[in-house]
């Protein structure tokens, strides 16, 4: 660092005002944590701190932010709701960290309701950019289950997905531009036409960077007008391949479901009674529509072995799904060490993946559920949850957590697959990502050191670069 | 510390932050630690020791408006607000709250002592007869912030006919809700034992303050008192004898906010939405209205503590009439009519006493 902590804390007060930068510890040791479960709490390995918290209010407040960064030469990691799952917080070695909670950036910047194209803030969260849209009949085509707690800025910069991106894509098809702090302290702001093909497009670039490249302040997405008609179904199959393969012709039929997901036994039999894999899938839009696709759907059911099963199965899975998290919490408050990840594979791949993946955690006594979803044409993803069998020693735990995400990736690297969904790398994944990749994560690193010649930014998601 | 929420604790520790973007004033500040997640989780660590408390740590159990929003919102039912106060009363233990809240307790009793004074120079001494069954108690925040709806009500009673209502005659013009809600419960105990003295001489008693009833019904039991008198809010009271109250429509559209202790707390929704809808040809309802009622920012004394955060709150709550170009909102706590007041500056924000004595004929 260059500089008193003092200097910093001057220079920052001139860049965003006093009353939006701390360093109290009250504030700067909730920021070294997210949602991972490992690191959540950690009384016995306490995360490192970072020195100073800004909360800045505009583009050009983070812009401000960043020369002051680049000047001390801090390490910068933006921060949003904070819920990820996989160390998305954090600090490597020991530079002094300046996290900048994009919250205070929460507004609607505009709302084009003839195109169908909403501007906001990246610090917006979920919730309150859904609400913002549902009173006018509108809703974000980007349904994370995290809706309320993430922000739009975190689902850019971890490229996420959600429960409707069977229909509408991950959130990289819903953005349409954005705008971007460098850390050199310029801004960028990428084209917004529909169809632009002048050259590489630059969004996507900081799509799923994680803060490593600089830090998104606004972003233009797709909304989607409000249904009146949402129809369900599902549909029973004894073994996950069939349901794979109704589900593979369902999404190449047109029929374009919304919601479509598969459940594993243990999860449908609470829903449908059955113990079978439960595919689900809802149809939305006006007029008739929605039932047409729905009955086309149900022909490719029983054409794959299937059977129908109560739609209200499904409709509860889906209502459930919320649930399913606040049972996580009681398994963490009671030490039970679970894990989760999720891998994205072609509906070749997809089956044989989670079926490997299942077999080999079982085999080191693990609890598994799984559950197939956020579907395109070509392949879906496959979120895998573990639960460890009891461990006496607490020094194994990490290792054997290590072991069961090692089982899982190489499952999805033997069946071509890689890690997905909207959690992005985060601490949790980097070492299995970097090795995954090879060197395009050279090349990823090289884009990182034109851009970001101080390494300020995130430094940690690409070490060594 | 906090022995009897330890399972609570863990839970809202262990939680992804489920209910974070409901809580007003994690809204309001934007700061991670003070989201109901992160205030849990310091609760716990306090308790497990990974953190001794200092003023600093324990500053954000003072983030709390007791709302209760959070609590609706979990599928376990934790009591956050209820933990965190009694969070509170460990860090005054300990001697590290807030500044501003020490030797609050004297505070409490010196602004006691002010307001009997105050209350009994704002209404004629008849009104307080010694051998009255029935009672109405004003609370602090009406006697010291809307002091003439301690006479409206009164003018209210009498044009119901209803002559047997005596102001209630105490040293003590709160329940206590104040010192509970600060941590100071030795200090709550003992008014509670001496405020219970006092309802219980009386067969029913009419509370204006919302956050007092709900402190007399459910706070006292668990400090071990019994009040025998039943006790109502206002609006329950006037609910019941509407039908005889003089009163013609005077106004177009109102919003009616819920404040939380009536609304969320003691269920209490339709009584004032009824008194209000027999003066406003249109009472209008907020988006987030009933048990999913925003807080106006003015509980659990964050306007004491954090006074530009109880206005943020309120001007968010406040932007939906502002945005319908509605400027009348009625709720029915004095200290929801004080918090929205002061962030709504072209809007009226009065109690529904005081839309219906305006409307009186």
């Amino acid at each position: 660092m260059i500089g008193t902590e003092e200097d910093v804390t001057q220079d920052l007060t001139r860049a965003v005002g006093g009353e939006h930068v701390s360093s109290r510890p009250s504030d700067v040791m909730f920021y070294a944590r997210d949602c991972w479960a490992r690191r959540h709490l950690m009384p016995d390995d306490p995360p490192r701190h970072p020195v100073w918290v800004v909360w800045p209010g505009a583009a050009s407040e983070v812009a401000r932010v960043l020369q002051v960064a680049g000047r001390h030469e801090l390490a910068v990691v933006p921060y949003g709701g904070g819920s990820n799952l996989v160390g998305g917080a954090g600090f490597g070695d020991d530079r002094p960290v300046l996290v900048v909670d994009t919250k205070r950036m929460s507004r609607v910047l505009e709302l084009d309701e003839t195109s169908l194209i909403v501007q906001a803030q990246a610090g917006i969260t979920g919730g309150d950019l859904d609400e913002y849209l549902r009173v006018r009949g509108l809703f974000v085509a980007h349904m994370p289950t995290s809706l309320s707690q993430s922000t739009l800025g975190g689902w850019l910069a971890t490229r996420s997905a959600g429960a409707f991106t069977s229909r509408y894509g991950r959130i990289d098809r819903v953005c349409m531009g954005i705008t971007a702090a460098l850390p050199d302290g310029s801004v960028v702001r990428t084209r917004v036409a529909p169809r632009r093909a002048t050259g590489p497009d630059l969004m996507h670039l900081f799509l799923g960077s994680e803060g490593a490249l600089g830090i998104i302040t606004a972003a233009h997405l797709k909304v989607v007008r409000v249904s009146k008609v949402r129809v369900w179904l599902a549909g029973g199959f004894k073994e996950l391949s069939q349901a794979v393969a109704a589900m593979a012709d369902i999404m190449s039929s047109g029929t374009r479901p919304v919601v479509a997901s598969i459940a594993d036994p243990v999860v449908a039999l609470r829903h449908s009674g059955q113990p079978s894999f439960m595919l689900v899938c809802s149809f939305e839009g006006d007029g008739e529509l929605p039932v047409v696709q729905r009955d086309e759907a149900r022909l490719l059911v029983l054409a794959h072995g299937g059977a129908y099963l109560d739609p209200a199965a499904a409709s509860g899975f889906w209502t459930a799904r919320r649930n399913d998290v606040f049972g996580d919490i009681i398994a963490r408050a009671e030490s039970r060490v679970i894990g989760e990840v999720d891998i994205g594979a072609d509906w070749r791949h997809l089956a044989m993946v989670a079926d490997d993946a299942r077999g080999r955690l079982e085999s080191m006594g693990c609890g598994v559920t799984m559950e197939l979803g956020f579907f395109g044409l070509e392949g879906g993803a496959l979120l895998c949850k573990w639960q460890l069998p009891e461990i006496s020693d607490p020094e194994d735990v990490g290792l054997r957590q290590d072991e069961a995400l090692a089982i899982v990736l190489d499952a999805a690297r033997r069946g071509g697959g890689a890690v997905a969904h909207h959690r992005g790398v985060g601490r949790q994944r980097s070492a299995a990502v970097r090795a995954q990749l090879g060197n395009r994560f050279d090349l990823f690193a090289d884009v990182k050191r034109q851009l970001d010649p101080k390494g300020l930014m995130n430094p940690w998601l690409t070490e060594g670069a | 510390m906090l022995d009897d929420f330890e399972k609570e604790l863990a839970y809202c520790a262990y939680c992804p932050k489920l209910c974070r973007h409901v809580c007003p004033v994690g809204n309001a500040e934007r700061r991670e630690s003070v989201i109901p997640q992160a205030k849990m989780a310091m609760g716990h660590m306090a308790r497990n020791g990974t953190v001794s408390l200092t003023e600093d740590y324990a500053s954000v159990f003072f983030y709390c408006n007791g709302c209760g929003l959070c609590t609706e919102f979990c599928e376990h039912d934790i009591p956050v607000s209820e933990v965190l106060f009694e969070a509170r009363a460990e860090a005054v233990a300990r001697g590290v709250q807030p500044k501003t809240l020490q030797n609050f307790a004297d505070r409490f009793y010196a602004r006691n002592e002010r307001l009997v004074r105050k209350l009994h120079g704002l209404v004629d001494e008849h009104y307080f007869v010694e051998e009255a069954q029935v009672a109405y108690m004003p609370g602090c925040d009406l006697i010291d912030d809307s002091p003439d709806d301690v006479q409206k009500t009164l003018d209210l009673f009498a044009a119901a006919g209803v002559d047997y209502v005596s102001i209630m005659e105490s040293d003590l013009v709160c329940g206590g809700y104040p010192l509970w809600a600060a941590g100071y419960q030795s200090e709550f105990r003992h008014v509670a034992e001496e405020q219970a003295r006092r309802l219980s001489g009386y067969r029913k008693v009419i509370l204006a303050c919302p956050a007092c009833v709900y402190t007399i019904r459910h706070v006292y039991p668990k400090f071990g008192v019994n009040v025998t008198a039943e006790v109502v809010h206002v609006s329950e009271f006037l609910d019941t004898i509407a039908h005889r109250l003089p009163v013609k429509q005077t106004v177009q559209a109102a919003y009616y906010h819920d404040p939380c202790y009536l609304g969320r707390w003691l269920g209490v929704y339709e009584p004032p939405r009824r008194l209000a809808g027999l003066v406003t040809r249109k009472v209008l309802e907020f988006a987030h209205n009933r048990e999913q009622a925003d807080c106006c920012g003015g509980g659990g004394l964050v306007p004491d503590v954090a006074p530009q955060t109880a206005s943020a709150i309120a001007e968010r709550r406040l932007e939906e009439p502002n945005q319908a170009g509605v400027g009348v909102v009625v709720t029915a706590c004095a200290t929801c009519v004080k918090n929205l007041g002061r962030a709504g500056r072209d809007m009226e924000v009065l109690d529904i006493v005081s839309l219906l004595h305006r409307s009186l004929e």
